[in-house]
């Protein structure tokens, strides 16, 4: 073997999964079409648009502190695991005596708008946080406070709610109690409160309904 | 290669003797600050896994969060010891396989000083709170262009060395060398762009972050390492690789399959859809390279009846890192097919295989290598044979719990977090014995790592035995050395004359 077939060799060998695994996919998602409703399959015509309800600067903080080493956002299709059983991560069940319509749906891409980078996370040492602002909503209005109120109080004691959590407290973010927050703590608890990827979807993205 | 016909050659052992003197300095600084960093990491490691059962451990400091503590145990890791070691072994293994002085030892030296302070100042930035969070790019960003820097300044030489060898017989070390001096740069620049600089799909970000983490390991440190095995078995044995076709199957098969690998952890993400198929086949045949490397290694080692594999410090680091290869390719094998990649893509398996290639696979190689070269350029022998073993054994009991544990943990927690109608509190306590376990292996493993620093700085500041005998591990008086008479050249030259 010469030092050229080497090198092309080498090259060939590299090059074609980076242009075809790498490079178009990356360029490919970078243009993705915004999906439509339409009439006949959605009862409207209209472009999805996904809107994030509330801030997403604290993904920083999410990042730094590497909550995604324990955290994941990402409901997999029942192709690949079961997030989509599990109660209250995918969305909300039917519930006819109340009148609400199945609301669970699996992570697609436009989920995260906004961010710089997908924190889909590395292990699940604690729960998927996709949907973690009905959790959060749910939990504050049986103590009767603000979802934001019971997410602070959740970082400063992980450990207050119903299992031994091993998640670290985060007191270094507040002033001495959890009523006293810093603003780090104030924007994470606002991009957790961001966390609500249940919203309808056009029947073309959705998999579940075709 | 005849290592016994080389080494009888005394100005064939000038030239090695000139080779190592002008490579003492970077070679001793890489080996030396990689391993002071791989006790930091180990230390990190298990402070990180002591959080993980007991998160009231450090307090509740910002510095001190698990996901801080956890993102530089593994960068650390990976950039401060696993990096370094690669870098001295391309230095120095290049320039002896191409039979040149190093000229560029004092740029060599200063590049290296960038990389320590890069990564120092990347450890006070993920401490500090001013991490990525991107698991194995969790330094600040203005580090990896430091980083890629010092990198070039440190390996161009080796590239050029190659250029400007005499022609001849290319050796099978020089493959992979070369592969892993190109594939460095190609992977960490490419990487760092899409995921930091350029403006693209947070998705994809992600699925190249872990493109990047897969080919780090599979592109830069298994080169490296498989290198440095296929130069040290028939070095020290004395005996020709087993077998140049395999040698030649497993580097490309390597080179074509490694690529493709590391996005099966977005199995489910909403990217295309073959991306993760492919990232869990291409880690499925993983096994293929590592079973013709592992195999030519072993058996070149293995069938030398001079007892060289049981003496050798350097030998037997190196059959523990082709075991852990071999392990390496065949868990891929398991964990990797649609059926269990559900359960374990988000369970302790991830990290148990990070180990396993980092410390069980790469690191033994590395140390077996730095066994071997140390005396060389310091021309001191190491002190003690004990500090060595119980370096191997603490290290070999340390890997196997940490990998046990995560594997057996992983795969308990994984299926219970799979089984959706189970309380989530099933998984959440599953994992967590095995957390205690890693605690305790990581106790082990830095034990091996504070006596191999110690062993290593007291080579540094040249306090090693002044003797012509190596340091073997089984203690007998030897009248010939499987390393050959390779002690101290002047003497040696003084008795041929």
């Amino acid at each position: 073997m010469n030092f050229k077939t080497f090198l092309i060799g080498l090259t060939a060998a590299f090059g074609l999964p980076w242009v075809f695994a790498i490079a178009i996919p990356y360029v490919q998602m970078t243009n993705l079409e915004a999906p439509t409703f339409n009439e006949l399959q959605d009862g409207f015509d209209g472009v999805y648009e996904f809107k994030r309800t509330g801030r997403t600067d604290g993904a920083p903080i999410y990042a730094a502190n590497g909550c995604a080493l324990c955290h994941t956002q990402l409901i997999r299709p029942s192709s690949a695991g079961t997030d989509m059983y599990r109660e209250d991560w995918a969305g909300v069940p039917a519930n006819a005596a109340e009148g609400i319509e199945d609301s669970r749906r699996e992570t697609n891409p436009f989920d995260f708008e906004g961010e710089k980078f997908a924190y889909i996370g590395q292990g699940r040492v604690g729960q998927d946080l996709s949907n973690v602002a009905i959790r959060a909503s749910r939990r504050a209005a049986e103590q009767g406070i603000t979802p934001e109120q019971w997410l602070l109080n959740h970082f400063y004691d992980p450990r207050d709610s119903d299992y031994k959590s091993v998640c670290p407290s985060l007191t270094f973010m507040f002033n001495g109690s959890a009523n006293k927050p810093k603003p780090d703590a104030k924007a994470l608890a606002a991009y957790l409160l961001s966390m609500r990827k249940d919203n309808p979807i056009p029947t073309s993205l959705n998999p579940r309904k075709k | 290669m005849s290592a016994t016909a080389q080494n009888s050659d005394p100005k064939d052992a000038k030239l090695r003797a000139d080779i190592d003197r002008s490579m003492r300095h970077p070679v001793m600084f890489f080996f030396t600050s990689g391993a002071l960093w791989l006790f930091v990491a180990v230390l990190l490691g298990f402070a990180a896994s002591f959080k993980s059962h007991s998160p009231e451990f450090l307090g509740g400091a910002g510095w001190a969060t698990t996901g801080r503590l956890n993102l530089a145990h593994q960068n650390i890791l990976l950039y401060g010891w696993a990096c370094q070691a690669a870098f001295g072994a391309i230095i120095w293994l290049m320039a002896r396989l191409c039979r040149k002085e190093s000229r560029n030892s004092i740029l060599i030296l200063i590049a290296g000083h960038l990389w320590n302070v890069a990564i120092t100042l990347g450890l006070l930035g993920i401490l500090l709170g001013a991490s990525t969070g991107v698991t194995w790019m969790a330094f600040p960003t203005y580090v990896w262009p430091m980083l890629l820097l010092s990198y070039i300044l440190t390996t161009i030489w080796s590239a050029i060395q190659f250029q400007v060898r005499e022609k001849g017989h290319i050796y099978v070390s020089q493959w992979y060398l070369l592969a892993a001096i190109i594939a460095f740069p190609w992977i960490f620049f490419s990487a760092h762009m899409f995921v930091f600089v350029l403006d693209g799909h947070p998705l994809m970000k992600a699925a190249v972050s872990e493109w990047y983490r897969s080919a780090m390991l599979f592109l830069f440190l298994t080169p490296v390492a498989v290198s440095a095995a296929y130069y040290l078995a028939p070095k020290v044995t004395g005996r020709p690789v087993h077998s140049y076709h395999l040698a030649l199957f497993g580097f490309w098969s390597l080179m074509v399959i490694a690529p493709w690998a590391g996005f099966q952890k977005l199995a489910g993400a909403p990217i295309p859809q073959w991306m993760p198929y492919t990232g869990a086949a291409a880690t499925v045949l993983f096994l293929v390279p590592a079973l013709a490397v592992a195999v030519n290694i072993l058996r070149t080692i293995l069938q030398d009846e001079s007892g060289a594999a049981h003496n050798s410090p350097s030998l037997r680091f190196t059959i523990g890192g082709m075991v852990g290869m071999l392990i390496l390719g065949i868990l891929g094998l398991f964990l990797n097919t649609s059926g269990t990649l559900a359960s374990t893509q988000f369970s302790l398996t991830g990290y148990g295989i990070d180990i396993l290639a980092i410390y069980g696979f790469f690191s033994m190689c590395a140390f077996g290598l730095i066994y071997f070269v140390v005396p060389r350029v310091t021309r001191r022998e190491w002190l003690s044979k004990r500090f060595i073993t119980s370096h191997f054994f603490l290290s070999v009991y340390g890997l196997a719990a940490v990998i046990v544990c995560s594997i057996i943990g992983g795969l308990f927690q994984g299926g219970a977090q799979n089984d959706s109608s189970a309380p989530w509190e099933d998984a959440a306590t599953f994992g967590q014995a095995y957390a205690v376990g890693t605690t305790l292996a990581w106790f082990f493993i830095a034990l091996a790592n504070f006596i191999f620093l110690s062993h290593l700085l007291l080579m540094w500041a040249r306090l090693g035995r002044r003797s012509t005998h190596p340091t073997l591990l089984d203690g007998g008086h030897h009248s010939g050395s499987p390393h050959g008479p390779e002690g101290d050249i002047d003497e040696l030259q003084a008795a041929k004359a």
